[in-house]
């Protein structure tokens, strides 16, 4: 019979971005490190940490400034528990990092950095050979640049914790915390499962699904994985082919009729309980790139669920000129809100850049005619924005907003704040039909 | 930080009572409680600098490299030690570690015994100032701004 002993540490327990400290801390609560073994963990630390700074200074400089120090300090510790989370249990780990020589320990980790940064580049030839012929700025900059950037300039010597590009493309799926080259190589392998799920429609469709989402799609920050995955279940969903990401009114008003009123748990049963269509007609590389595409089932239900409830599944879902739960914001010259909370809004709808979101906004808290004109005052709108966000308004308010600033004459004119002047402008020259 | 100070303390302190047999013959020696002052200074200015330094480090080589300067003597060697260790970590920063501990201490000694007589102002004040200015714009640390306007003078005419 064999007696498995039990751990003493759980990796729950530990970091994964602070792994070093999180299993030293965890080795002194748990008593596997006595404080001699601190105490000797300490002095090594300290001697690793003068032989490197030695080398960084090449030997001309005794001394360094402490956030230098402090960096290559951390590059130590990086390179250390990368070996260390090598170890199948920490425990083993940790009674490793006891009797061993911490030069030797680090020369390991050193040799483990030297390993991954191959697969890193591997990895990146197979996700070049996969992108997806799309013209989205943020995608490239950081898949072809960025990557190519931090493989030139990656330092494992000093700066082995640091990732010194921005991966600004998100991922889909969350991450762990991680730094250095565990980074790159967990957020490049996410990116080739997502490219392989995308390599599964053709470019062209991929393109329009994205142009009819938003026109200015080169220039904005999205998932292109997400846009895809959301159309290619919705489609599923509707019963249609599952590579057609281009949906029908009438598959919106089927997706409406059922996930109306469903909590999330029951979007995400529908959708994993009609998976096997997707088993049947999508390639899936391997199990991992399958189980990634998996993952990302809740998260698509979630998101879908937000749409069904603001009533903007056409806009997820990039159906154009579906009306059918278009709002109007209806408006009474009532009392004007809070100025605190007034003050929260405008800075939101400022800090926003694209003009849907102001629009979002504006529909679910501007309530009276009284918000709405200080809004359009205060809201630093271009005069084309002004123009659509009266189209919100229906004919009664927008008459009672256009006589509040019909002036006479030009002495009336005289006593108005600029702005007021300017709204009064665009009102005078605007109307029903929005120009 | 895993960083003890009290052991890289009594490290230099050991370190600097060994200078001891080179100086003697100079006519300068440091007790005991000297040379933890020393220590105590030298990390005062490595504090108050934003720098940390491991073993003795600086203490030694500004000892070997002052000892033989005729403007010191046992009345003034101590006292001039503490400044000299707190001004060299001052323009370690100043030159943005573009120079080598060897190269500042040895352009502060040439500067010392040289054009500053013995003065610690003259040295930190002017000759320093002017040299980390000559290393942060990539000149020459000995570069002199008249020598240069006096050669072209000389070129031209």
């Amino acid at each position: 019979m064999n007696i498995k002993i039990a751990e003493k540490i759980s990796n729950s327990a530990l970091s994964d971005e602070h792994y070093f400290q999180s299993i030293v801390a965890e080795g002194i609560r748990t008593g596997i490190l006595r404080d001699e073994d601190v105490e000797k963990i300490q002095y090594d630390t300290i001697k690793l940490l003068e032989d490197r700074v030695k080398k960084y200074n090449g030997y001309d400089n005794s001394s360094i400034r402490i956030e230098a120090a402090q960096g290559i300090l951390e590059s130590n510790l990086y390179t250390i528990e990368i070996f260390l989370k090598t170890f199948s249990s920490p425990d083993d780990a940790l009674e490793y990092l006891k009797k061993e020589n911490i030069f030797d320990i680090y020369k390991n980790g050193r040799n483990r950095i030297d390993n991954i940064m191959n697969s890193v580049k591997e990895l990146h030839v197979e996700v070049m050979k996969t992108i997806p012929e799309i013209k989205n700025y943020i995608y490239n900059a950081t898949i072809v640049d960025g990557i190519k950037g931090f493989i030139k300039i990656y330092n494992p010597d000093f700066e082995s914790h640091e990732i010194k590009i921005t991966a600004d493309y998100p991922v889909f799926n969350s991450m762990k915390k991680l730094k250095g080259i565990e980074f790159i190589y967990e957020y490049l392998k996410s990116i080739y499962f997502e490219n392989i799920f995308c390599s599964n429609f053709l470019p062209e469709d991929i393109n329009n699904l994205l142009f009819r989402y938003d026109e200015g799609y080169e220039e904005l920050v999205i998932n292109i994985y997400e846009l895809v995955l959301s159309a290619s279940v919705a489609s599923m969903i509707s019963k249609n082919d599952i590579k057609n990401l281009e949906l029908s009114f009438e598959n919106l008003d089927y997706l409406y009729s059922i996930f109306s009123e469903k909590s999330i748990t029951d979007i995400n049963k529908i959708i994993t309980d009609n998976f096997k269509d997707f088993e049947d007609n999508i390639f899936f590389l391997n199990k991992n790139q399958k189980y990634y595409v998996e993952r990302s089932l809740l998260k698509i239900s979630e998101g879908i669920g937000r749409a069904v409830r603001l009533k903007k599944l056409h806009k997820l879902l990039g159906v154009k000129e579906y009306k059918k739960y278009d709002e109007k914001v209806f408006i009474s010259f009532g009392e004007k809100m809070d100025n605190d909370k007034y003050r929260k809004i405008i800075e939101e709808i400022i800090g926003c850049k694209k003009l849907s979101d102001k629009i979002e906004i504006i529909i679910e808290n501007i309530k009276s005619l009284a918000d709405f004109e200080d809004m359009l005052m205060d809201g630093e709108f271009t005069k084309k924005e002004i123009i659509e966000i009266l189209k919100l308004l229906n004919a009664d308010e927008l008459n009672a907003l256009k006589e509040k600033y019909r002036f006479v004459s030009s002495l009336e004119a005289a006593d108005l704040r600029i702005s007021e002047y300017e709204l009064a402008m665009i009102l005078s020259k605007y109307n029903l039909e929005g120009k | 930080m895993f960083i003890n100070s009290n052991m890289l303390k009594i490290q230099g302190t050991n370190e600097i009572i060994k200078c001891n047999d080179l100086t003697e013959k100079y006519g300068l020696f440091l007790t005991g409680e000297q040379a933890r002052e020393l220590i105590e200074t030298r990390f005062q200015a490595l504090n108050s600098s934003g720098r940390i330094e491991f073993g003795g480090g600086i203490v030694e080589k500004i000892i070997k490299e002052f000892c033989d300067s005729p403007y010191l003597i046992m009345g003034n060697y101590a006292e001039y030690l503490h400044q000299l260790i707190e001004i060299f970590y001052f323009y370690k920063n100043e030159t943005l570690d573009l120079i080598s501990d060897d190269e500042l201490i040895k352009f502060m000694k040439d500067s010392f015994d040289g054009t500053c007589q013995g003065s610690l102002e003259l040295l930190a004040g002017r000759e320093l100032y002017r040299m980390s200015r000559n290393v942060r714009l990539g000149r020459d640390p000995y570069y002199s701004e008249e020598d240069s306007y006096m050669e072209d003078y000389d070129d031209e005419y």
